[in-house]
């Protein structure tokens, strides 16, 4: 066991959310210095699913938002990758890419706030989709650009000199080897538009409320158990979609 | 059936990577092409089978210019070397795959692939996924859709050459014997001197983006290019030992 | 058509970043705007001259540094020392479940354990009595520094379990040993340059997240002076007109350092992210 004395600590200190969070949601009262909480209790939990019309609304606002934007990026970055798979000016456009990619995503809306308000999509769902998706498009691509390998080129090739219309070999062949690979794009993009605060913040406007908005706002008005409990919520997807995915995860601080 | 290829020429990044070549080939033979990594052998079947175009001249196949017919409808299929199979699809329905899309019903697309199974000798391995087989198999499975689709002409490029040698030969026996019963033309890319010999019933050199293909064995082997004289020298020199 | 295609990526990927970053500077130089008043330097010239400008930068810098110089080892520790562990499956969950935790509640973790009253005061044998100092709006900014390093460890414990796998790490350390290195050598002279090496781009863009972070500096971060994200979504925020000017000057600053950092990572890409 001292043999593993460092990663134990390591996971415990990286999987406290998980044990503190739901600990502090249900938590009666839980004050300094007590290391555990004193009494446990529901109420918190009643209350995020009452207050201000419920959570639930808010939850499938998230839902919808981020399915909608998963499965939009997810499909232009593979169709986009596979066009672009074999271009001589990858490396540029891994550059580009890198660049919109890395953009600090308040920044990036406050950018484009001006072009959105004037367009009339300022602080609608629509325009919180679209925004998520310019954001998230680079990603995606450069990704399947990666996985528009030589091995899936020459199985598109075999499936053609094999006698298949290109219909055919995207049915039967392509999209059916690729489910993997898009799954874990779609995850990916799930999570990245599911943790977003900066951009639904400011292209939203505070008329879209996604469940990040909202934990955010219970954090602002000094309710740590309402917020552990809205926390849980907001761990809960990712949380699901790691354990189904956990081996094709890229990284988005 | 019969290949016919006519000044066709293909460059890349500035280099001329087949430069005018032109070759005929009988329907039923087997051509073995050697030549230096790099010469432009896998351009060359890319060419015919339709994956890369060719900048100017011909590819005509049993008599028809295929030179704009796209890759699906030109009846030549490429294998390559590393043998690809739809890891969705377990062996009995990657050997029927070909079937499937020339819209043959799933009924009789699969009698047809489990007969093939058999003369592959891979039956008792119908349902294994690709990564359960051996090297062996899988090529073998490869070549076997391959065969079901009735190809006009075959292109196999270095079909073998991650195979033991054990199992390369059993393989190049039964491809032998299979493309004889069904009178496939093939054309046939290795950098075995011997394979190229064995497998072959025509012989050439890739050198220079041009194809050099000779009339029999004996001038094959006179030519210092193809290395046959170094390696019968080879094999001489122990007995003079 | 590939020329097509490209400029279709471009077309979504960069357009808008040019068409916002080209905005911010016509805003910035009094060309764009309600009430522009037509071509002035005088923002650049107050922005730059306000040390608040080049605090926010420098810090930004500083904690993105501080906070990949404290995760990589953190992170290449396990995958060194301990990849019997990653073979497990419940482990390698319990260590990769992490990067499912938003920032958002990162930030909101940090609240409540680096605190004077927070958790980990209470852990720490005799700080409930004495008090620990509050770490968050710490002068050093121990507190966003901590929660962000503790934020990039699990997606570097991926990053270089992916590598180690692809490089078949194992194999040549084995092969190291064999040729006579001793441990030392074997971990500084191979196993930690063929990690760092193939993992330099997505550490250099992981540097361009941290450098641009929002909600950690947000919550834990304090007054003055503040991370460069959260200096720029205050500026726009504020009701004075005035500030969005300087807003925008901020913002094309933070879109050329990025920019640059960005150049930097895709010249030493070998992969993607």
């Amino acid at each position: 066991m001292r043999k593993y004395a460092v990663p134990i600590f390591i996971v415990a200190v990286l999987i406290l959310p998980f044990l503190y969070l739901p600990a502090l949601s249900a938590a009666g009262e839980w004050k300094h210095p007590s290391l555990l909480p004193v009494s446990w209790t529901s109420g918190h939990w009643k209350r995020l699913f009452a207050a201000h019309g419920g959570i639930m609304p808010v939850v499938t606002v998230s839902f919808l938002l981020s399915g909608i934007v998963a499965l939009l990026t997810t499909a232009a970055g593979f169709l986009l990758g596979r066009l672009l798979a074999g271009d001589p000016g990858r490396r540029q456009i891994q550059a580009v890419g890198y660049l919109a990619y890395a953009f600090s995503p308040v920044i990036y809306a406050y950018c484009l706030q001006f072009f959105f308000l004037k367009a009339g999509i300022g602080g609608t769902f629509p325009g919180v989709l679209i925004v998520q998706f310019l954001l998230f498009f680079p990603f995606s691509v450069i990704y399947f650009i990666s996985y528009w390998g030589r091995n899936m080129m020459a199985l598109e090739e075999l499936c053609f000199t094999l006698g298949a219309s290109r219909r055919a070999a995207w049915m039967q062949a392509l999209l059916p080897v690729s489910a993997p690979a898009l799954r874990t794009a779609f995850f990916q993009i799930f999570v990245f538009s599911w943790f977003d605060f900066g951009l639904t913040q400011v292209i939203g406007q505070g008329r879209v409320s996604t469940l990040s908005l909202t934990v955010w706002q219970y954090m602002a008005e000094g309710d740590p158990y309402i917020a552990a409990a809205g926390s849980c919520l907001l761990l809960l997807p990712p949380a699901i979609l790691m354990l189904m995915n956990e081996k094709n995860i890229r990284f988005r601080p | 059936m019969k290949i016919k290829v006519d000044n066709i020429s293909v460059s890349r990044s500035g280099q001329q990577v087949l430069n005018g070549l032109s070759f005929e080939l009988q329907e039923g033979h087997i051509l073995s092409v050697m030549g230096k990594s790099g010469c432009g052998k896998t351009t060359l079947l890319r060419v015919i089978a339709g994956l890369v175009t060719t900048e100017n001249g011909t590819v005509a196949i049993g008599g028809r210019d295929v030179t704009e017919v796209p890759p699906q409808e030109r009846g030549a299929v490429y294998l390559y070397q590393e043998p690809l199979l739809f890891p969705h699809l377990n062996v009995l329905e990657n050997l029927a795959f070909g079937l499937k899309i020339r819209g043959e019903n799933k009924k009789s697309s699969e009698d047809k692939a489990f007969d093939m199974l058999e003369q592959l000798d891979l039956a008792a391995h119908a349902n294994k996924r690709s990564e359960q087989l051996s090297g062996g198999q899988r090529q073998r499975v490869a070549f076997g859709r391959a065969l079901l689709v009735s190809p006009a002409v075959l292109l196999l490029d270095e079909p073998f050459s991650n195979l033991d040698s054990e199992t390369r030969t059993a393989m190049q026996q039964l491809y032998r014997k299979m493309a004889h019963e069904r009178e496939i033309t093939t054309i046939f890319v290795t950098h075995d001197l011997k394979e190229a010999v064995i497998m072959g019933t025509r012989l050439s050199y890739m050198d220079e983006g041009r194809l050099l293909v000779y009339n029999d064995l004996k001038s094959f082997s006179a030519d210092t290019r193809t290395g046959m004289q170094r390696e019968i020298g080879f094999w001489q020199s122990f007995d003079r030992k | 058509m590939s020329g097509g295609y490209r400029s279709l990526f471009y077309g979504i990927s960069l357009l808008p970043l040019l068409a916002g970053t080209a905005y911010a500077l016509a805003y910035s130089l009094g060309l764009a705007g309600i009430g522009a008043p037509g071509f002035t330097a005088g923002y650049w010239a107050l922005v730059l001259q306000s040390p608040e400008t080049w605090s926010s930068l420098f810090l930004s810098l500083a904690v993105a540094f501080a906070a990949v110089l404290l995760a990589v080892p953190a992170a290449l520790l396990p995958v060194l020392f301990y990849s019997e562990l990653l073979e497990n499956p419940v482990i390698r969950y319990l260590l990769f479940l992490p990067v499912s935790v938003p920032p958002l509640t990162a930030a909101f973790m940090g609240v409540e354990w680096l605190g004077t009253g927070g958790m980990a005061a209470r852990f720490l044998p005799g700080a409930a009595g004495v008090g620990m100092p509050s770490l968050i709006n710490h002068y050093w900014h121990t507190g966003i520094i901590i929660s962000l390093t503790l934020m990039s460890i699990p997606f570097l414990i991926i990053l270089f379990w992916q590598h180690s796998r692809a490089e078949k790490l194992s194999g040549l350390v084995e092969l190291a040993r064999s040729l006579g290195a001793n441990r030392i050598q074997v971990l500084f002279c191979v196993a930690v340059p063929v990690l760092l090496n193939r993992a330099l781009p997505q550490i250099g863009l992981m540097f361009v997240f941290l450098f641009g972070s929002y909600e950690v500096p947000l919550l834990l971060g304090m007054q003055s002076p503040r991370m460069i994200s959260v200096l720029i979504a205050q500026k726009f925020r504020k009701f004075d007109l005035a500030d969005i000017p300087h807003a925008y000057v901020l913002t094309v600053i933070y879109a050329f350092v990025v920019g640059i950092i960005a150049w930097l990572v895709s010249r030493t890409n070998r992969g993607a992210a």
